[in-house]
């Protein structure tokens, strides 16, 4: 049995048998296979509800009556499904805020490194100038430097431009790793669009901003999106940064609520409550990826095989 | 007809084939000017902070709390004493250990398992994969934060589904167990949540390398005798070599620095028995606001990680894509 084939047509492997005793070999292996085919299947599906079941117990706690989670025989399914877990975070106003928070710093932190990061991703994908590899070097580095350690010297920063507990200073701070993250995937769509294209526009009278707006930017649309979808992803998920620049209750993000929902005297030990708002969180995330899932996925392999 | 309208036009324009080439290619003082907003913002948000730290990792801080803010309280230059320190005290020895336990079996695991789902993806029928494929996706699109969250609920003592499924195996009694009251078992709750989040990354582009192993190669080696095990370990595992490389490498430096899952777990107060580097460098540096001890441990933190660092960028030049 090959690896590489999955439900393979019979013959289509092996055109034009010569032989009874090959077809006879071959048709045993392929029954095997179709046989081996159902139970790595069966497999897949163990797997799939493994994997989901985190998922799929978020959602059902959330909708479920606080009698029916603070049982000792855990419900599979719903009995009594409501909305009291999502009415109650969502009456919250510091939620409602944090949420605000979170989406204006992650639009902006986008935004920033995708208009700056296109601009770097042409400059290294289309063109050959002194200090192209430092800068290249330089993106590869800051993308791998532990975000984490630099906390400390970004708070300072910021606090010293009055920028800490702003949510511009996190937006700056965030620049830290949606720009190389930016920067780099965008190189690899640019450099996927044929230079003849360039150099077909230019003949034909382009200049050199037109080619990058007429003919570039069209065709490297879906990469955009796909790497604004995927720096939205890294940006709306940072706790750290924001953690320790905003102090706040009003000025924190989603992800910040989400922590101190359990230790807040209010809501203790409420786990509908805390699936509602675990719910809610991703759900800006999640909605934007339904959306977008199959240019993110090519985008996500795309980038994972090519760096 | 003119070529273009910047002032800076080349006569060697029309052929940027071969000038390309050359050191400087067609467009003159125009890519400097495309990467200047990129240097800059990497100047302030990356070599800025890096240049502090290693300043804050030399100095001694005196004063209050708050010395650092505000311009207040002197910083003299204390040479490389704060290391010293740092690596003399044995609580930095056994976090250091135990970050490097997690990150070994964490990497490890979601790697085999990675490469388990992604030959399993291979051989399914295309609904299963079709599937399994959204479902990790799904996965991969829920924050380290929010899962983390779930794992705690169904890990809790009391109503937690873990407690209640393990319970009905014939034997197990784990009803009431409290996962967290030993560090290792709790670690063990957060190793779980890490390789949740990890495979779909590791799964969905194994996967992807797997499907562009050439098939005559294949056929070659059954035709030649090999068996399934043979022709994976000496024709599928030399094609996914370079990407298990760049994957392994990503997998050491995100298991190394995991932070939220363990934070988050913890309540935001993780007991010493949960500490990585990351969470000690976090509870030093700002918890306890001694930055100086935090930054130290902050350039330790990075030494450690550049060395995996090498391995990944000298990958990247080698397949060409840093070209």
């Amino acid at each position: 049995m090959t690896m590489a084939s999955t439900t393979a047509v019979p013959g289509l492997a092996t055109p034009a048998l010569a032989t009874t005793a090959v077809a006879e070999v071959t048709t045993r292996r392929y029954a095997r296979r179709r046989h081996a085919t159902w139970a790595w299947n069966a497999l897949a599906m163990l797997l799939a509800a493994i994997f989901g079941f985190p998922i799929y117990w978020m959602l059902i706690t959330a909708f479920k009556s606080s009698a029916d989670i603070n049982s000792l025989t855990p419900q599979f399914w719903p009995r009594h499904p409501g909305l009291r877990g999502f009415r109650e975070v969502l009456a919250d106003p510091i939620f409602r805020a944090d949420l605000r928070n979170s989406l204006l710093i992650t639009v902006a932190a986008v935004l920033v490194s995708i208009v700056i990061g296109f601009f770097g991703a042409l400059a290294i994908a289309r063109f050959r100038f002194l200090g192209r590899k430092v800068f290249v070097f330089a993106v590869l580095i800051v993308q791998m430097i532990p975000l984490l350690a630099l906390t400390i010297p970004m708070s300072l920063l910021l606090d010293r431009f009055q920028l800490k507990n702003s949510l511009t200073g996190v937006v700056i701070a965030y620049l830290m790793f949606t720009m190389p993250y930016t920067v780099w995937t965008l190189r690899t769509f640019i450099a996927n669009v044929p230079r003849e294209l360039d150099e077909a526009a230019m003949v034909d009278g382009c200049s050199r901003w037109q080619t990058f707006y007429k003919i570039i930017l069209p065709l490297v649309g879906p990469g955009l999106i796909a790497t604004a979808v995927y720096g939205w992803i890294l940006a709306w998920n940072e706790f750290v940064l924001a953690n320790t620049l905003l102090i706040d209750n009003d000025k924190q993000t989603a992800m910040i609520y989400l922590l101190y929902f359990q230790s807040s005297p209010v809501h203790g030990a409420d786990w509908g409550g805390l699936m509602a708002t675990a719910t809610l969180t991703s759900l800006p995330v999640v909605v934007l990826f339904v959306l977008f899932q199959s240019r993110i996925s090519a985008g996500l392999t795309a980038g994972a095989v090519k760096g | 007809m003119a070529l273009s309208h910047l002032p800076r036009a080349r006569p060697d324009r029309s052929r940027p084939r071969q000038a390309s080439r050359g050191r400087v290619a067609a467009g003159g003082g125009l890519p400097y000017l495309l990467v200047l907003p990129a240097c800059l913002v990497l100047a302030v948000v990356a070599a800025w902070p890096l240049v502090k730290i290693v300043q804050l990792s030399v100095q001694k801080q005196e004063g209050g709390k708050y010395a650092l803010f505000h311009s207040g309280g002197s910083t003299p230059f204390v040479g490389l004493r704060n290391f010293t320190g740092v690596l003399t005290d044995s609580t930095f020895w056994t976090v250091l250990t135990r970050t490097l336990v997690f990150t070994v079996v964490n990497v490890g695991l979601s790697l085999l398992i990675g490469l388990g789902v992604a030959i399993l993806l291979n051989r399914v029928s295309k609904w299963a994969r079709l599937v399994l494929t959204a479902v990790l996706l799904f996965v991969w699109a829920v924050p380290s934060t929010v899962s983390t969250q779930v794992f705690y609920w169904i890990f809790s003592s009391q109503y937690g589904a873990a407690n209640y499924l393990l319970n009905l195996l014939p034997g197990v009694h784990m009803r009431g167990h409290d996962w967290f009251a030993d560090p290792h078992s709790g670690l063990a709750v957060v190793t779980a949540v890490v390789i949740w989040g990890a495979i779909p990354l590791l799964a969905i582009s194994l996967h992807a390398g797997i499907t562009q192993v050439p098939r005559d190669v294949l056929e070659a080696a059954r035709v030649d005798g090999a068996g399934a095990w043979q022709s994976f370990r000496s024709v599928t595992l030399p094609f996914l070599r370079p990407l298990l490389v760049i994957l392994t490498t990503l997998s050491v430096i995100w298991d190394f620095g995991v932070f939220n899952q363990i934070w988050f777990m913890r309540d935001g107060h993780p007991e010493p028995g949960y500490q990585t580097i990351g969470i000690y460098m976090y509870s030093q540096g700002i918890g306890s606001s001694h930055y100086n001890l935090g930054a130290t441990v902050g350039v330790l933190m990075m030494l450690c990680l550049l060395t995996v660092m090498v391995f990944y960028i000298r990958q990247l030049f080698r397949i060409g894509d840093a070209e």
